[in-house]
């Protein structure tokens, strides 16, 4: 009995009929299919990389100083991660190809858990900046401008960063400021030497807040394109962690799917490349 | 046809598929050259460029090696027909053309300018 589409769910892809496309070029329909959604994501992504070039050209200093507030280490860690993903990936789609099981199951369990690495470094990331806040605080007569890691317990809320007073002269705006402006201002009014930095302490917070703001994706441009370019790219490895799984659990039950495999793989490395760029343009320069 | 299904390995039986062909890629080495142009990148951007332009190119110029080892090597672009060129051509060119063509419209426009020369920052006086 030949084999149908009710074995499967759909037609393998070499019992497929043969497609037209076939007499001149010998590439299979599926891999087409997936290099056409893959132009289509690359468009997609220079849309939202190509908005954060030019606002960057527009905004040099802006987006170096807010740059340096990033986590490079981790970033790097990452970058590593998912590189050694891409590679784990090949050798599942080459383990695929030759009928390999145990090498397939074992290299996409590693891709999947590298993905999985990849996200739970992602979540600390944007975790610690929801953290991180600028603060304006009226204590007294004077007002003090605060950048760092906000703690609250028992509606008592410290910080641990650093502290300078907001002077009458200076030009403030919340959503520009952060640890190097409080540098600044301190420098300026002779309150540190030109070479010294502020000393990072946790201070209580007692006096009435008069502005705050944390690093989210409102704190300025900078960090409005750092949390959609990464956010998207991180959905984009979340989506890859679903057929990644589904297709480990088919390899344990004895399944193996070459063609799928290799489609699942060109998607990932795509995902890599995307990272590949983000890198460097997000934590670097 | 319940084992027979399970192990979808190519079968002669059903004609004239031909086997996926196999190119010796050493993936190992290419993962190699990634990890060392990533350091690369790391140490670029640690040289303290005064130039943000010269810093962006170099950055994306490593990159742009490091995407063309994963596109040529993971992701089999080498060994492809013309159709694959023709399909990632297409949005390549375009990513290209839309970037350059938007930039004169923030980098040639005095108001940024301004604006990045004095509003972000702190300015005594």
């Amino acid at each position: 009995m030949s084999e149908s589409i009710l074995d499967h769910g759909y037609i393998p892809e070499e019992h497929a009929p043969d497609p037209v496309i076939s007499h001149g070029d010998p590439t299979p329909p599926g891999k087409v299919g997936i290099w056409l959604f893959l132009a289509s994501e690359i468009m997609f992504f220079i849309g939202i990389l190509g908005s954060y070039i030019v606002i960057r050209s527009g905004w040099p200093h802006l987006f170096e100083m807010q740059g340096r507030t990033l986590n490079k280490l981790l970033a790097g860690v990452n970058t590593l991660v998912l590189i050694f993903s891409s590679l784990t990936m090949a050798m599942a789609v080459d383990a695929a190809q030759k009928a390999d099981r145990s090498r397939l199951v074992r290299f996409l369990s590693l891709t999947f858990l590298c993905a999985l690495t990849f996200m739970l470094i992602k979540a600390y990331e944007y975790n610690d900046k929801f953290h991180h806040y600028t603060m304006v605080v009226r204590e007294g007569n004077d007002t003090y401008v605060y950048d760092g890691h906000l703690h609250e317990h028992d509606g008592h809320k410290s910080l641990t960063g650093v502290r300078g007073k907001l002077h009458d002269d200076d030009i403030f705006n919340i959503n520009f400021a952060g640890k190097e402006w409080i540098e600044e201002s301190a420098r300026a009014h002779q309150e540190i030497g030109s070479g010294q930095k502020l000393e990072e302490k946790t201070w209580d917070i007692h006096g009435t807040v008069a502005q705050e703001v944390n690093y989210g994706p409102w704190k300025n441009l900078f960090f409005s394109c750092y949390f959609t370019a990464t956010g998207i790219h991180g959905i984009h490895v979340l989506a890859g962690m679903i057929p990644l799984g589904i297709l480990t659990i088919q390899g344990t039950r004895k399944r193996i799917f070459p063609a799928a495999t290799e489609y699942v793989g060109l998607y990932w490395h795509f995902v890599d490349l995307v990272w590949i760029f983000l890198f460097p343009l997000m934590y670097l320069i | 046809m319940s084992d027979a299904t399970a192990a979808r390995i190519p079968e002669p039986e059903h004609g004239h598929t031909e086997p996926a062909p196999h190119h010796a890629v050493n993936y190992l080495a290419v993962f190699i050259t990634l990890v060392i142009l990533t350091v690369v990148t790391v140490v670029a951007a640690l040289l303290n460029v005064k130039s943000e332009l010269t810093k962006v190119l170099i950055a994306l110029a490593i990159a742009s090696i490091k995407a063309s080892a994963v596109v040529l090597y993971f992701m089999h672009l080498k060994f492809e027909g013309k159709l694959i060129y023709l399909i990632l051509a297409v949005p390549v060119t375009f990513c290209i053309l839309l970037v350059f063509s938007l930039l004169p419209d923030v980098t040639f426009a005095p108001i940024f300018h301004d604006f990045s020369a004095n509003a972000w920052r702190f300015v005594h006086g």
